[in-house]
């Protein structure tokens, strides 16, 4: 059989060219193109190789016949090939349906069967062709590679085999069985094919004469477009966008999956997060609910974000009643289990991470309407800021975009065109009026330990129980999110103000097997920060990429023109902004005068979003010029940081940072916050974020209210006779007003009461104290050696950013396996063995997620032209 | 004279072996290489198993338990830890360091009254395993519990299973 398939592939691809050109010339309708010209909506179905090898050189005379053979009334195609899992989105069926229209059929596409799933072939039958002009309409670059289209006919026949070409419907010839009915003899049409051959020689021959005869001008490797003559299907659902393509998976009201009459939700149809919280320590469980909608199984995909400190460190799938905690395993060893297991039709799942604050869901073998949850549990430590502690949690990575000449970013595609942001990681995004079935509900149980002013959330419509009728419970708080508010399109931005001065300097600690761990919140008292700044040489980067357009370059203006606004006589200034290039106010600093601040603001407003991020641009100009020696340099980037290079983004910052302090400000409503803090951390600054509902003037006066006074530098911390080792982050940033730093370490030997710290403001030392509450059984005690272990693989990885050290991966994957925890060298596993599901895995549906609001998709989402495609 | 016959008679004979050599077949060199070398055969696809573990608490009722079952031989990767019957069948946690040597400590407990706990034979957990080569698996209690904590003597024991249709 696989011999025929060759023999028939390789005739099929010269006689289809050559069909091609006789119904060029037959039709009414020809048109030529050239190969840069726009895609036309029609094609021939031949595949691009099979374009004729002779030079065409003009119409036929379409009254000519002598090369057709007597017309039928009706003939049945059949559709074959084979497809790939390049871009696994959609049935077999339904992605031939959905890149290859077929016209001149009579009534609509029937559900294609695949042959055989595991060879990737599909041989199928497709309906009765009734039009003369016979063709495919390819919406994409078919993600299958087409072999062949052949009619057989309907009426009688005599036996297996060809019978001659078919220019008339655009086919090579036709396969006889009789009755009409399904199955091919592939072995009869391999007896045939030097029989075919030879009439293909003769046929080619007549139309080099003709051709010859009437040259038409058409030049080599121009494409030849055949144009139906019938319309096209009528729609079956609402108006699409330009080349959109219905596919399962785009959501509730775009997906009409085959046999399905009424749309239907997608594969993850519901998200619910609890979150437990205790001072700066938050234990969260995130429960996923997957349900197969559609007729056959499929894999189930989905990319999403998490906090980029989460430790993630527990991972149950429950499937009806049983819930089965998955293992934390190497990642590619998971991978490798994941993929026998779901070849082998058990249902299984599997958790990685790509970035820091990006992860992938894949559930395989989901049966039709059954449902799977996966639940991920995570600690990880709050932020402080100006007396309030802010919870967040993620809902959608936003669309990414990857400088020329990444490959291990992250894609941000239309849905239906899954593989072709030629990223490693890939998400799908719904088009603007699109909404998926998804939503999401959460819970955040606060304890703060102190007592609760107030709480507030900026983000999202929620309900708060707050108790204060009793002094027990001043310090809880319940927050719900409204069901009004469950699209997951933005990040929930939670604040617990507490009361003036009782956040101190505290320690706590948990024992393990291996000595004892501890995190501790390093508060500077306000009078230990008295001391006035010196001048500053500030410099403001904006990004002014497409992803910025809208809202959120508008709050960026705002900021900065804020900032520039708080600037004090003596400061110097410089602002960049950039796209694809950067481009700078002035060739240095300036001086921060009326006059240089009102032409700062010009410049501001006549910036425009548009364009990539090419952020390193705007690195290097902000760091490649003389460091003036008499004033602090602070670098304030102002940005959604939605790039996907981010490893070369730090890798640059550590090389030319010098002595500059790095502060991010993240934009928008989803703002790549692994990147800010990051870069923060490395450049020794904070990072502040400025979402949607903010106050910009707000925000850019705390910050500097923040810098009006020294920060608290070159932090130490003496734990008496107690060995410290492994302190994390390994550069301890700087302490500001309002602003404390989080450190997390390991000990040996027994803890004092109480530990020292001890810093520089301005020429001085200043020392205070904290207290340490030793090995709590309460939920602090329990992550305090989970958080310390994510704090150390951020450290390494962020060290591979400009460290080519080969032993780092090494050193994450067993922090990562010694300690339990989901990193970009492990991964969690979980299959269930008890039940195999029948057949192959079925399709994978990756699930599609809104782009973030405020977020433009036309000028971040990459809708791939057809003729790419 | 004759050492130069017995030269010239050697010299004959290693040209008409080697001609000899030289003239045979292809097919047949091909497969004299052939014989000799291992014929590369795929492996074996890995297959999913299930050990059902149970703990033998006789009449006592089993409050707290912690076991450890082990791959003696062969070639097992665990995949999944799940519950047993009754109040242990909730997913038990178990010990991720021991977890990389393909050893499964897991435990659990329960706060229920004494005449609400299982007694005799339990089924305390199922690990989900993938077995690449034949393995024999081991249970060792490593504690046994009643509700005041006092701890008691208890026995394991395993039960292999996979699912209908499964490779074998």
């Amino acid at each position: 059989m696989n011999n025929a398939w060759k023999v028939v592939t390789a005739c099929t691809a010269g006689a289809a060219a050559l069909v091609m050109t006789v119904l060029a010339a037959c039709s009414a309708s020809v048109g030529t193109m050239r190969s840069q010209d726009p895609p036309s909506a029609v094609v021939s179905t031949a595949p691009s190789a099979g374009l004729p090898t002779t030079r065409p050189h003009g119409p036929l005379d379409p009254r000519d016949s002598s090369l057709l053979p007597p017309p039928r009334a009706q003939t049945d195609v059949v559709v074959s090939g084979d497809y790939s899992s390049q871009s696994p989105v959609g049935t077999p069926e339904t992605r031939l349906e959905n890149q290859a229209r077929v016209f001149g059929l009579q009534g609509d596409i029937p559900a294609l069967q695949p042959q055989n799933m595991e060879q990737r072939e599909f041989v199928s039958y497709l309906g009765t062709a009734t039009e003369p002009h016979l063709g495919l309409r390819f919406g994409a670059a078919p993600e299958f590679d087409l072999q062949s289209v052949l009619p057989r006919t309907g009426q009688g026949g005599s036996g297996n085999g060809f019978d001659g070409v078919s220019p008339q419907t655009g086919f090579l010839g036709q396969v006889e069985d009789g009755d009409g009915g399904a199955g091919f003899d592939w072995d009869g049409v391999n007896a045939r094919a030097a029989q075919l051959e030879a009439e293909l020689g003769r046929l080619r021959a007549l139309e080099e004469q003709r051709l010859a005869a009437a040259p038409m001008g058409i030049r080599d490797h121009d494409e030849l477009w055949v144009i139906a003559k019938c319309p096209p299907p009528p729609e079956r659902e609402r108006t699409r966008f330009p080349g959109e393509e219905p596919i399962p998976g785009t959501g509730c009201l775009v997906t009409t999956p085959p046999g399905a009459t009424q749309p239907v939700p997608v594969p993850l149809t519901h998200t619910s997060v609890v979150a437990d919280i205790l001072g700066y320590i938050s234990n969260v469980k995130v429960t996923q609910q997957f349900e197969n909608p559609y007729s056959g199984k499929i894999e189930a995909v989905y990319v999403f974000p998490l906090p980029e400190n989460a430790a993630v460190s527990d991972f149950v799938m429950t499937i009806g009643s049983r819930t089965i905690r998955g293992v934390i395993r190497e990642r590619e060893q998971a991978e490798r289990i994941y993929a026998q297991a779901r070849a082998q039709g058990y249902v299984a799942s599997l958790l990685t991470q790509e970035r820091p604050n990006i992860f992938t869901q894949k559930i395989a073998n989901i049966e039709p309407q059954h449902r799977i949850d996966v639940t991920i549990q995570y600690f990880h430590t709050l932020t402080y800021s100006d007396g309030a502690f802010e919870f967040v949690f993620p809902m959608v990575v936003g669309p990414r975009f990857n400088p020329p000449g990444t490959h291990d970013g992250v894609g941000a595609v239309a849905t239906g065109q899954s593989g072709q942001s030629g990223q490693k990681s890939e998400e799908l995004y719904l088009r603007p009026n699109q909404r998926s079935g998804h939503d999401i509900d959460v819970t955040v149980n606060i304890d703060a330990g102190v007592e609760i002013e107030r709480v507030e959330c900026a983000s999202h419509a929620v309900s708060i129980a707050h108790d204060t009728t009793r002094r027990a419970d001043s310090h809880k708080a319940r927050v719900t999110l409204s069901p009004m508010d469950s699209l997951p399109n933005k990040d929930f931005v939670l604040r617990t103000h507490v009361a003036g001065d009782t956040v101190k300097t505290a320690v706590l600690t948990q024992k393990g097997r291996e000595g004892g761990y501890f995190t501790m919140m390093i508060v500077p008292p306000k009078d230990a920060l008295s001391v006035p700044r010196g001048p500053l040489e500030v410099v403001f980067v904006l990004d002014a990429s497409g992803s910025m357009d809208g809202r959120p370059i508008e709050q960026a203006r705002a900021a900065i023109e804020r900032g520039l606004a708080r600037l004090k006589h003596g400061d110097t200034f410089q602002l960049i902004n950039f796209a694809q290039s950067a481009t700078t106010l002035g060739n240095y600093p300036l001086d921060a005068t009326p006059d240089n601040i009102n032409r700062a603001r010009s410049y501001l407003d006549s910036i425009q979003a548009a364009g990539g991020t090419m952020m390193m641009n705007g690195l290097r100009a902000s760091l490649d010029f003389p460091h003036d020696p008499r004033r602090s340099r602070y670098v304030i980037f102002v940005t959604d940081g939605f790039i996907g290079n981010e490893r070369e983004i730090l890798g640059a910052l550590h090389e030319k940072l010098g002595s500059s302090r790095i502060f991010s400000f993240g934009v928008g409503s989803a703002p790549n916050r692994a990147l800010m803090d990051s870069m923060a951390r490395m450049g020794q600054g904070v990072a502040a974020y400025l979402g949607g509902q903010d106050s910009t003037s707000d925000v850019m006066d705390l910050f500097f209210d923040r810098i009006e006074r020294a920060a608290l530098t070159d932090i130490d911390l003496d734990f008496g006779s107690a060995r410290v080792a492994e302190v994390y982050p390994s550069r301890l940033p700087d302490a500001f007003v309002g602003r404390p730093v989080i450190a997390t370490g390991r000990y040996e030997g027994r803890l004092p009461a109480r530990v020292k710290v001890t810093g520089r403001v301005g020429w001085s030392r200043e020392s205070f104290e904290g207290t340490v509450r030793e090995h709590d059984e309460d939920l602090a005690g329990k992550a305090v050696q989970k958080i310390w272990a994510r704090a150390k693989i951020t450290d390494i990885s962020e060290r591979m950013a400009w460290d080519n050290d080969r032993s780092l991966p090494d050193d994450t994957r067993r922090v990562a396996l010694d300690h339990g925890l989901l990193s970009s060298y492990t991964a969690f596993v979980a299959v269930d063995s008890c039940i195999r599901t029948d057949g192959a895995y079925g399709t994978t549906v990756q699930v599609p997620v809104p782009v973030p609001e405020g977020v433009r998709y036309e000028t971040t989402v990459t809708e791939v032209p057809r003729a790419r495609r | 004279m004759m050492k130069a016959a017995l030269v010239l008679l050697s010299l004959v004979l290693c040209m008409l072996g080697g001609f000899a050599g030289q003239g045979q077949p292809e097919a047949d060199r091909t497969t004299l290489r052939r014989s000799v070398e291992p014929s590369p055969a795929a492996p074996p696809a890995p297959r999913f198993e299930y050990v059902d573990v149970y703990v033998d608490c006789g009449d006592k009722p089993l409050a707290a338990w912690q076991v450890e079952l082990k791959a003696a031989a062969g070639k097992a990767s665990i995949v999944g830890v799940e519950g047993g019957d009754g109040v242990y069948s909730q997913a038990p946690y178990y010990d991720e360091q021991a977890l990389q040597h393909e050893r499964v400590i897991v435990g659990g407990l329960s706060t229920l009254a004494p005449e609400q706990l299982p007694s005799g034979r339990v089924r305390v957990a199922r690990v989900h395993v993938m077995i690449e080569a034949e393995a024999e698996f081991g249970v060792t209690v490593m504690a046994a519990g009643l509700a005041d904590g006092t701890r008691f003597d208890a026995s394991g024991s395993i039960e292999r299973g996979q699912a209908p249709g499964a490779n074998k």
